[in-house]
């Protein structure tokens, strides 16, 4: 461990300070362990500071309870990566207020190839398939998906990434002992074993609402590209995308049914100009150019385009029923309707499709394709 | 003196002879009543009093007492007016003894000595007709009630006087009579809400249909202005018609609990009730101080419709329980139990979530992940253990509305479900129950036996689609409910398919 880590996480917890201020006093004095020796004198005399911020610095409380801190580290199996270390994310230290230290379980890699993904907590089907299908296939090409955690969109592509054995990450809003939301703990394990989950915020913070906007600047500054899959028209999603741009990320965005609320946010975004994304390998040939794409993927392209055809062994009731649902997703009477298939026989079609993994029922009795 | 006059006692929906004596006697003037009388039975002195007095006979200012027997019964309600005041008019000589031999009395008095209806004269005509009673007095308005019973002479009367003349033999009363199949011919008549005016759902039209041929309880979830109530409200036009001894079954329970219109016969449309979902646990089983039927009694044969399911207190669910399983509703009292009988199919409705727009595409849902969860899952558990139909009702767009096809009408839907109940009671006539819903486990492995087809596509199924276990028994009732209606002697795959899609909850409901 770094002998200055101490001083490290004591900087990196200060509060009343933003993470902007920080990073211009490191470049300033070099290191967090000559800030933590300053009088108020040479603090002043930066000029970046005002009255609080001194004071804050000066307090003797963070510097008793930085102990505690480290503590927990260890207690908890978390560690520490500073702006100083080798592993700190490369993307990552370029963007406008890098965190100061991440508290990462699991492993990160410098130069990782990653894409970020978002989107509703309250997604739909559609939302959810789509995002385990890409996300899926991103880690078949070794891409490292990376996303929050939270319910809805951010865990269908956590779940998606660990489907095809790829790598991902979880960026918390709280500190790395808490596991919310709480019906994630397997899933948290499982990331961890496969990728890392990772925040700026010590152990012990719990999550508040203001923390999750700027988690998502990780998301996005780890990435480089942001993927928004669902999205309302006032989705913290959005605000992510916004922060991507800023950051010079590249944004796709899923377009989606123009009456859906989940879609209103992606379908402005693709009008913003968001590259729009139909399937993976929109996001591949955006970035089969950077350095350190995996040339050697497994996944090809023809292959890929084959995966989209309706298999030849269906009857032809279920490959009429299949083609009507690729367009969009449907509900039984819709169907029914159309097709002028009788309840009955459909019922069996639906369900034989079911189980054949083909289409998915969903709450609302919608059937969705599942390719 | 002394006389006795014989009227009628309610327990539960049956009626019991109660036999009013009255005895007139010698010293100061009193007027009392023994024999476990209500309030409602000692104001009767005060009504009796001046209705004999203001019908122009005198009252006697002797020593009056008047005995309910049997003495050990609680009587209650205001029909002993009638008798107390005939009791005391044959014991002064108005009226020759000879006439309560054969007759049953009941009825309010109103001071000026006219009489007023009461509740429960069907069981009480019943309670006559058993005890070989040949004729009974009520009042005009509940005279086509109690008429519906054959073999009782039913003689409306307006007044005391009218009474008295009649006793005496002065006046000549014309008993009224009923036909049922007159009526039965006139219920056809009277427009019901009819399945033809519901648009689309196809899906839930025949949820609703198997539902009716089986008896199986039945949820529906979908958003508000889904159309959940208009389905509902259909439910009984698909029913099975009433037979006469089902008609006065449900009669009774109505002429008990005093819902009977006046002048109305027998209950022939099979009743639909839709208590709101502030009803507390007594309005939905019934009891009281007074026990009376509640609302899954009054539903008896019918529909009981429960809208906004989740949003009925915790408590009043719980104690549905008990009688939607029975059959029946037991109220316990100190000195009795009371049995109200509910064989009733359960129809309801649930918002997918608080705000109710959790399914929609189109409002957004102001619920969290975890609000969602909790709204239907209060439902959880052993309620929701006697719902077999769950489906989803999906919110109707604008082009459906507007259909012009005319939707199939619920007599064509009758007719189907008429004919799956009658395959269902030839089968299950040695079991003592009348449709599938009602099978027992046993019963489910005799008569749900599954081809070879079908019970490897229930099987696939289960590891497929993750189905809880508790969802088999029901799997295999509807689908062998969903086989009758096809006519169909052994359940096929296409049937257990069906069935299966009728699960909507246990269908991993949410993401």
């Amino acid at each position: 461990m770094n002998s200055k880590l101490r001083e490290w996480i004591w900087f990196a917890n200060l509060k009343g300070i933003i993470t902007r201020k920080k990073n211009e006093l490191l470049e300033l004095f070099g290191t967090p362990a000559l800030i933590y020796e300053a009088d108020a004198i040479a603090l002043a005399k930066t000029g970046i500071l005002n009255r609080e911020n001194i004071e804050a610095i000066l307090s003797t409380e963070p510097r008793k309870t930085v102990d505690e801190t480290m503590e927990k580290l260890v207690l908890n199996n978390i560690s520490v990566i500073t702006q100083e270390d080798e592993a700190y994310p490369e993307l990552l230290k370029n963007i406008a207020d890098p965190p100061v230290c991440l508290y990462v379980k699991g492993n990160i890699e410098r130069e990782e190839m990653s894409i970020g993904i978002v989107g509703s907590r309250r997604a739909s089907g559609y939302g959810i398939t789509t995002t385990k299908k890409i996300s899926s296939e991103l880690a078949e090409y070794g891409i490292c998906v990376i996303s929050g955690m939270a319910r809805g969109i951010d865990t269908a592509a956590h779940h998606g990434a660990l489907s095809s054995g790829g790598r991902t990450i979880a960026v918390f809003g709280c500190g790395l002992d808490i596991v919310y939301p709480p019906e994630n703990r397997r899933l948290m394990e499982r990331i961890i074993e496969n990728g890392a989950v990772v925040s700026e915020y010590p152990p012990g913070t719990i999550p508040a609402p203001h923390h999750f906007p700027v988690r998502n600047r990780i998301v996005s500054g780890m990435s480089i590209g942001i993927l928004v899959v669902e999205a309302g028209e006032k989705s913290g999603s959005l605000i992510t995308a916004q922060l991507a741009l800023e950051q010079g990320r590249d944004v796709y965005a899923l377009p989606g049914n123009v009456i859906s609320i989940n879609s209103r946010g992606t379908n402005k975004l693709i009008q913003d100009g968001a590259k729009l994304i139909t399937s993976v390998y929109d996001i591949i040939d955006e970035i089969r150019w950077y350095k350190n794409f995996r040339k050697n993927t497994v996944l090809d392209l023809n292959d890929f385009r084959n995966r989209k055809k309706i298999p030849d062994s269906l009857d032809i009731e279920e490959q009429s029923v299949m083609q009507m649902l690729s367009v969009e997703p449907l509900q039984i009477d819709e169907i029914h309707n159309r097709l002028s298939i009788e309840l009955q026989l459909l019922h069996r079609v639906l369900l034989s499709l079911e189980m054949k993994g083909l289409i998915r029922r969903e709450a609302g009795g919608k059937y969705i394709i599942q390719i | 003196m002394l006389s006795k006059v014989t009227s009628c006692g309610l327990s539960g929906i049956d009626g019991y002879i109660v036999s009013v004596e009255t005895d007139i006697s010698n010293g100061l003037p009193a007027f009392g009543i023994v024999g476990l009388a209500d309030i409602a039975v000692r104001e009767a002195k005060e009504r009796v009093r001046a209705a004999i007095r203001n019908s122009g006979f005198e009252f006697p200012s002797r020593r009056i007492t008047i005995n309910l027997a049997p003495a050990d019964l609680k009587k209650e309600g205001t029909s002993y007016d009638l008798p107390i005041a005939a009791g005391v008019l044959s014991a002064t000589g108005i009226i020759p003894l000879e006439f309560f031999n054969n007759s049953l009395l009941c009825g309010e008095l109103s001071l000026d000595g006219t009489l007023r209806p009461v509740y429960g004269v069907l069981p009480k005509t019943i309670a006559a007709r058993d005890n070989e009673i040949k004729s009974i007095v009520v009042p005009p308005e509940n005279a086509y009630e109690a008429a519906v019973v054959k073999g009782v002479r039913v003689i409306p009367v307006r007044n005391l006087s009218e009474l008295v003349l009649y006793a005496k033999g002065e006046v000549e009363i014309i008993p009224v009579e009923e036909e049922w199949d007159k009526h039965a011919a006139n219920g056809e008549n009277e427009k019901e809400p009819d399945f033809s005016d519901v648009r689309g759902q196809y899906h839930v039209k025949r949820a609703l249909e198997v539902a009716a041929a089986g008896g199986h309880n039945l949820l529906m979830i979908g958003s508000p202005g889904s159309g959940k109530t208009m389905l509902a409200r259909r439910m009984p036009s698909i029913l099975p018609d009433m037979t006469f001894d089902e008609a006065l079954e449900v009669t009774k329970i109505y002429s008990v609990a005093g819902l009977l219109p006046p002048e109305t016969s027998l209950v022939r449309k099979r009743p639909f009730r839709a208590p709101h979902h502030t009803i507390s646990s007594v309005g939905l089983v019934g009891g009281g101080r007074i026990p009376r039927p509640g609302e899954v009694s009054l539903a008896h044969l019918g529909v009981l419709f429960l809208d906004e399911l989740p949003e009925f207190s915790k408590n009043a669910l719980e104690v549905l329980r008990q009688p939607l399983e029975d059959g029946f509703a037991m109220i316990s009292r100190i000195n009795a139990s009371i049995t109200y009988p509910c064989r009733t199919t359960l129809v309801a409705a649930a918002n997918p979530c608080k705000c109710g727009n959790y399914l929609d595409e189109t409002r957004p849902c102001n619920c969290t992940q975890q609000e969602v969860r909790n709204y239907l899952g209060k439902l959880s558990g052993p309620l929701l253990d006697r719902i077999d139909i769950q489906v989803e009702v999906p919110s109707l767009k604008y082009n459906e509305l507007d259909e012009q096809e005319p939707s199939e009408p619920s007599s064509l839907i009758k007719k189907r479900v008429n004919a799956a109940r009658a395959i269902q009671q030839e089968r299950l006539k040695n079991n003592r129950i009348y449709c599938n819903s009602q099978m027992t486990p046993s019963m489910i492995r005799r008569f749900c036996r599954l081809d070879k087809e079908s019970s490897a596509l229930l099987k696939e199924a289960f590891s497929r689609l993750n189905l809880t276990a508790r969802s088999y028994n029901r799997i295999l009732k509807v689908a062998r409910t969903i086989a009758d209606l096809d006519g169909t002697p052994e359940i096929e795959a296409v049937h257990i398919a069906e069935a299966i899609q009728y699960r909507a909850l246990d269908r991993s409901f949410f993401e």
